[in-house]
């Protein structure tokens, strides 16, 4: 039976940044304002940060991006 | 108008959960394979919103934090849809990678769009069957994320242990009352009838 779990090491590890190619001149930029968390009583075991802002700007993605990997088996 | 969906920011150690939003969500699996070596094809998500019930998602991700749990609570995957530049997916432009590594060609003219501007009224509407226009605000009512839509179609899974190792990607937590709306539409988009 194949091991996959190896045949996965040379994938990129998951904390890499990706560029989303998200181009802020484009026209198509959302609006956004800094958000103060608020706590919501429907959530459970979950904790808000009081005050806490989000810390980029979020824009809608553009592209998805799709690698191909040839792995070698060990 | 859309439907505001209220945002809240979790920290970094809460659970995963039902209306998560990750940024550069990465799915892949085993293409092909021979005795010397094997292809893996990945996508990434720039942004993607976990679909699965709360409950569900709840109850795996306790169970990976405190490493036990009851074995008719284990999920092996979670369900998740991506969400798009509205401009780009209506232009058929998001996707060309895909296209160009998978090595599938476009039919069709370049001036097919994935909906024009009648049927993204009744995106706005909260009326159509593939699309959820998300506009995403806070209980100020200012506006954190818009020209943004969630497509049902291109639904993927991954397993909780990537979101829950993962969780500093998580940039919000929708509500779970616009969360859930998110989700039945979902539900009724895979389980409409096509008449062709």
């Amino acid at each position: 039976m194949n091991d996959y779990s190896k045949l996965l090491e040379s994938i990129n590890p998951a904390g890499e940044q990706n560029s989303t190619g998200t181009d802020t001149s484009s026209g198509h930029a959302t609006v956004i304002n800094e958000y103060a968390g608020v706590p919501s009583n429907t959530e459970t075991d979950n904790k808000v940060e009081d005050k806490k802002e989000f810390e980029s700007v979020y824009m809608a993605p553009k592209k998805v991006i799709v690698k191909r990997y040839k792995l070698k088996k060990l | 108008m859309a439907t505001i969906s209220i945002a809240i920011k979790p920290v970094i150690e809460a659970h995963i959960c039902q209306g998560d939003v990750f940024k550069d969500v990465r799915y892949n699996y085993l293409d092909t394979e021979d005795n010397e070596s094997a292809d893996v094809v990945e996508y990434i998500f720039p942004m993607a919103i976990i679909i699965s019930q709360a409950c569900d998602v709840d109850a795996i991700s306790k169970m990976l934090k405190e490493t036990v749990g009851k074995v008719k609570k284990f999920m092996p995957s979670i369900l998740m849809c991506p969400i798009y530049d509205k401009e780009e997916a209506k232009g058929l432009k998001h996707l060309d990678s895909a296209f160009n590594e998978l090595s599938i060609k476009k039919s069709g003219d370049n001036s097919e769009q994935l909906f024009n501007s009648r049927e993204y009224n009744v995106v706005e509407q909260d009326w159509h069957y593939r699309f959820h226009a998300l506009t995403v605000g806070d209980k100020k009512g200012n506006i954190i994320l818009e020209n943004a839509v969630i497509d049902f179609k291109h639904y993927f899974t991954v397993p909780p242990t990537y979101l829950f190792n993962n969780r500093e990607q998580r940039i919000f937590h929708i509500d779970s009352l616009f969360a859930e709306q998110i989700t039945l539409k979902f539900a009724t988009y895979l389980s409409r009838v096509a008449i062709p």
